[in-house]
């Protein structure tokens, strides 16, 4: 945090860690994923996003950590403008830890290997120290004994679990979970959503995109329900599930729950 | 399988090595006819000399052996500046940089659509008295920028050919774009390409006898020059020959090798 103006934004925000401001993005091929969205998430807050697929749940967490570029429209994490500035953009990717649907292990490395590399390599630590924290965040999600295994010989479940160490491992601010459970077995799906859920308690800052509502239901402060790119509705987790507003959230509710 | 062998006596590995002898054979037997009627006297008794001799107990290398010295040192070097080439040219080929993608891309079409030989006769003719470049520089520089050509666009294919999601967790974790490459997405990309890679040093270790042209002493170099002297054509072309296969089989061979041993790992 080396730029002179990030207090500015820091004051302007409050209490809101990410500020997503009348964001557009159209993909080349003319898909428009998102239109005009705007919300803010609050520290220590769960948020989770739900829509049917190609509604551009995805894209959002995508665009926050700067893996896709916005067209229009301002993002603001931590006080850090998500500009053409690349110290931004590089200091937004380390705050910022991202979950994938298929995992993203780097499969020529061990368990321990994945989770020590960027400490390493962005945070500067020793592999002592790396090894120290990789093993504590392992025991968190109950790998400590496949810390030498490579990633082709666990099973999907064991494989998320790790990918969400390995994220947290860079002590990021935010969390982003793009259907972290989509492409697992049905009775894996348990282990990588408990790992969640403490998450969850210990006061991490979490964005989800999820299709297992349940887990929303209990875990998450707000959900924003989206279709086409937009934000359709928009309430506090009890009032959205018990008595949503609109009649597309309530069709949408129906058809899945 | 057992059942199979007994079925068909001589299956399996025998069957193939008593195939492989007959057709060794009846290649033997054919040039054999071919050669006595040419006349030609074979004298395969004073090839040794010219491998390898042992005096007073002591091995001393013949000129074969010297040669084939060269053409390790060339090949050697010329596949560690090939690699460096073929990497960097690859790199800059997907880079975001128009200039770097344009210079890529004019190397790669200057060589690989123009003779080695013309590219060698430049390099030391031309090129070399300009800028003090060796005999032994300019077959080196040679080789390795024709190789290289070739070498980038395996590179290339191999580092397309990593899946996207490498990429965005690589990106998602704050690593810069050197340490993505050189700890995600070339590690796994050179176990992909290893067998095409493979090929290419084959190439290269064939390509070196080239180099004779420009009067370097490698292996072939030594065998047109015992020819002349000796007019032995027939057994020394067959040595120099089997000198070369023996050299890029026993390559082949360990690559093999190494690539079970890399997959087993992953």
């Amino acid at each position: 945090m080396k730029n002179t103006e990030v207090p500015l934004h820091k004051n302007a925000l409050g209490d809101h860690i990410i500020h997503v401001e009348k964001v557009n993005k159209i993909f080349p091929n003319g898909v428009h994923a998102l239109r005009d969205f705007s919300t803010n998430i609050r520290r220590n807050e769960v948020l989770v996003i739900i829509g049917p697929s190609g509604s551009g749940k995805s894209t959002l967490l995508r665009c926050i950590n700067g893996l896709e570029q916005i067209d229009s429209g301002i993002i603001i994490v931590d006080g850090i403008p998500l500009d053409d500035d690349k110290n931004h953009r590089l200091e937004i990717r380390i705050e910022v830890g991202m979950v994938f649907q298929l995992f993203n292990l780097f499969p020529h490395m061990t368990v321990l290997a994945n989770i020590n590399l960027a400490q390493k390599r962005v945070r500067k630590k020793t592999t002592a120290e790396a090894t120290e924290t990789t093993m504590d965040l392992l025991e968190r999600v109950g790998m400590v004994d496949k810390a030498d295994s490579y990633p082709g010989q666990l099973s999907g479940g064991q494989q998320q679990r790790v990918a969400i160490a390995r994220a947290l491992a860079m002590k990021p601010m935010v969390m982003l979970f793009d259907e972290a459970t989509s492409a697992l077995d049905p009775e894996m799906i348990g282990e990588v959503l408990d790992v969640m859920r403490n998450l969850a308690k210990e006061g991490m800052t979490m964005v989800v995109v999820t299709h297992e509502m349940g887990f929303a239901r209990e875990v998450s402060d707000r959900v924003i329900f989206m279709e086409d790119g937009r934000k359709v509705e928009e309430a506090a987790a009890a009032q959205f599930f018990t008595n949503p507003k609109e009649e597309r959230t309530q069709q949408f509710l129906s058809q899945i729950l | 399988m057992a059942e199979k062998n007994r079925r068909i006596p001589l299956s399996g590995p025998l069957r193939d090595v008593g195939k492989f002898l007959l057709l060794i054979g009846l290649i033997v037997w054919f040039l054999a006819r071919g050669t006595e009627q040419l006349g030609y006297h074979w004298q395969w008794y004073r090839v040794p000399r010219y491998v390898f001799s042992i005096d007073e107990g002591r091995l001393i290398l013949g000129p074969l052996m010297t040669g084939l010295k060269i053409t390790f040192e060339i090949t050697g070097i010329s596949l560690l500046l090939a690699s460096v080439f073929g990497i960097a040219t690859a790199l800059c080929r997907l880079s975001g940089s128009f200039m770097a993608r344009l210079l890529a891309r004019g190397y790669l079409e200057i060589i690989r659509n123009t003779p080695l030989l013309v590219q060698l006769f430049f390099i030391y003719f031309v090129l070399g008295p300009v800028i003090g470049l060796s005999r032994f520089s300019s077959a080196v520089l040679a080789l390795s920028l024709f190789e290289g050509a070739y070498a980038s666009e395996i590179f290339r294919a191999g580092i397309v050919s990593i899946h996207r999601g490498q990429w965005e967790a690589a990106h998602s974790l704050g690593l810069s774009l050197p340490d993505t490459y050189i700890h995600i997405i070339l590690p796994q990309a050179i176990r992909q390409i290893l067998p095409s890679l493979t090929g290419q040093a084959i190439s290269l270790i064939k390509d070196s006898a080239l180099v004779s042209t420009i009067a370097i002493y490698d292996l072939t170099m030594r065998g047109q020059e015992i020819i002349a002297e000796t007019f032995l054509t027939f057994e020394i072309w067959f040595t120099v020959a089997a000198i070369y296969l023996m050299i890029t089989v026993v390559l082949s061979v360990a690559v093999n090798l190494m690539e079970n041993h890399l997959r087993v790992d992953t």
